[in-house]
């Protein structure tokens, strides 16, 4: 069978621009979840900032992710395409079963399962991805803290009155939105394209177009389902309490983004609500959350490392 | 931005401008009746008006309410506004009850003395209710400056509470029966109400402003 040039060219890239369309559809809701949940932020300007700024972060600053993923080993466009199915499935699946999933986990485990069997794996940037993901919620959670503090006292020198505050927290839960969503699209369209861009299936700059594009277009079109089913994605918050737990996640998220390590967006956010919790003395997370974050970083790349794996030896094993 | 908010803040205050003629217009309902020589028909007409005004401020209060949902504010804020509207709206409520059910029984006989004070209460009643529209317009523009005139508002409350309870302590001093006793008991304790809810005004915006200060 002969297939067109085109579907050769670009056809591995359909299962990363699912993986893209799936992660913006499900971490939407933590760039603006609480301020679409709660109607203070109408859904399309959410939805229409996502598409914008997760386009422009995964273009201005996508590239470093790309270049830590492309150090786990070398690979086809058409082995790319079986890697970003494989984490597509795995996140498929665990969201079908109610299991925590983070698609930066996913594609990681993916890579390593199919690296192994391909024997093409290397395994030294593992320890600087690892020390990343567990350094989110971590990192999320001081910056919230701190933000708290700092935010505050700004908030009541510009705003003296009722209104003035509002309007400070509307702009400001719009703007830290948008950081957001930037952040997202410069950390996670690695996780989308990482793979065919080091497969050479397609330039850095057109992977982080359709990347950035892809997440921003799942967000668009699914993702206010997403928003009004998990409200703030973890637990209710107040407008307060958003606009700090929001910003600390994109500084977080950000800050990974030029280290080139895609990581968590709903860890992150974990990790800010601890933070401001202890500021306010207000426990919102139980137990089982912090079990589900740390399943995050064992259960989904293990899960997507078998899947990747038994794949990549049925494709080997049929070609 | 926040679509609105002139038309929030202008039917609050208009609002708080309709319970504050009522009161006005129930001090002169008390002043009149608390006359030795009351003129019924004057008062039957400053009773009326307590009516009409407070119709008003129900109505208004609709108006509020409706113009607080259909705004751009957060959620929480319009849930707190709605309670401070609704509280506002309480204190004029408190004045027409007294209106319906004390005045309607009896011609309570006062001693002299004893009138001084209850008018007393109600003209520190009406300043704490100008106060507390003061501190209603400041939430809007200034904490710091909203939060001070709530605390003068407590002051005005403490100011009546202290005259209530020399009322009811100059009460327990008649030589009459404890029925009556309870009818002049009630008129008093409904009067110092007044002032109370006015007070819980100033308790919703005070939490207002903490909510957001700590």
């Amino acid at each position: 069978m002969k297939f067109p040039i085109w579907l050769k060219s670009y056809g591995p890239l359909s299962s990363g621009l699912y993986l893209g369309w799936a992660l913006g559809t499900n971490d939407a809701a933590n760039v603006f979840g609480t301020a679409v949940a709660t109607r203070v932020i109408p859904f399309l300007w959410a939805g229409v900032s996502i598409l914008i700024f997760a386009t422009v972060g995964a273009v201005l600053e996508g590239y470093a992710g790309f270049q830590t993923l492309g150090k786990f080993g070398a690979m086809t466009p058409w082995q790319a395409f079986w890697i970003a199915l494989s984490a597509a499935l795995t996140v498929t699946l665990m969201t079908y079963w109610g299991l925590p999933v983070s698609t930066s986990q996913a594609i990681v485990g993916a890579i390593i399962g199919a690296g192994a069997v391909n024997g093409t794996l290397d395994l030294s940037p593992l320890g600087k991805v690892v020390i990343s993901w567990v350094s989110t919620p971590i990192g999320a959670g001081i910056i919230a803290f701190l933000l708290y503090f700092i935010l505050k006292p700004l908030i009541l020198k510009f705003s003296k009155g009722l209104f003035g505050w509002d309007n400070f927290i509307f702009w400001g839960l719009l703007i830290s939105g948008i950081y957001g969503a930037y952040s997202l699209g410069a950390n996670n369209v690695a996780n989308v394209m990482g793979v065919f861009v080091n497969a050479g299936a397609v330039s850095p700059f057109m992977g982080a177009l359709l990347g950035g594009l892809s997440i921003g277009l799942g967000a668009l079109t699914y993702g206010k389902k997403v928003m009004e089913t998990v409200g703030g994605g973890i637990v209710r918050l107040s407008p307060y309490t958003a606009l700090v737990v929001v910003l600390a996640e994109a500084i977080t998220v950000h800050f990974f983004a030029v280290v080139g390590v895609p990581v968590s967006t709903s860890q992150a956010v974990v990790g800010g609500v601890i933070g401001v919790g202890f500021v306010e003395g207000v426990n919102r997370i139980d137990k089982q959350t912090v079990k589900k974050v740390l399943f995050g970083w064992i259960g989904t790349p293990t899960i997507a490392g078998i899947l990747s794996a038994i794949i990549m030896f049925l494709v080997n094993l049929a070609s | 931005m926040i679509g609105g908010i002139s038309t929030v803040v202008k039917r609050i205050m208009d609002h708080m401008s309709l319970v504050e003629k009522t009161l006005e217009a129930f001090n002169e309902v008390l002043k009149q009746y608390l006359k030795e020589d009351m003129d019924i028909n004057e008062l039957s007409g400053l009773m009326k008006l307590v009516h009409d005004l407070e119709g008003q401020a129900d109505d208004m209060q609709e108006e509020a309410t409706e113009s607080i949902m259909h705004s751009r504010l957060l959620p929480e804020t319009k849930v707190e506004l709605m309670r401070l509207v609704d509280r506002v709206d309480g204190v004029a409520n408190k004045a027409e009850s007294i209106v319906d059910h004390v005045f309607l029984f009896a011609h309570l006989k006062f001693p002299e003395d004893m009138r001084g004070q209850l008018a007393q209460i109600m003209d520190i009643t009406v300043k704490q209710m100008k106060a507390a529209k003061e501190m209603v317009k400041f939430l809007f523009e200034d904490f710091k400056k909203a939060k001070a005139k709530a605390e003068e508002v407590d002051e005005f409350e403490s100011e009546v509470d202290g005259l209530e309870r020399a009322l009811i302590a100059e009460l327990r001093k008649w030589d009459v029966s404890i029925a009556e006793k309870y009818v002049y008991l009630n008129f008093i304790e409904k009067l110092a109400d007044i002032s109370d809810a006015i007070e819980d005004v100033a308790s919703v915006v005070e939490q207002i402003i903490a909510i957001r200060q700590i």
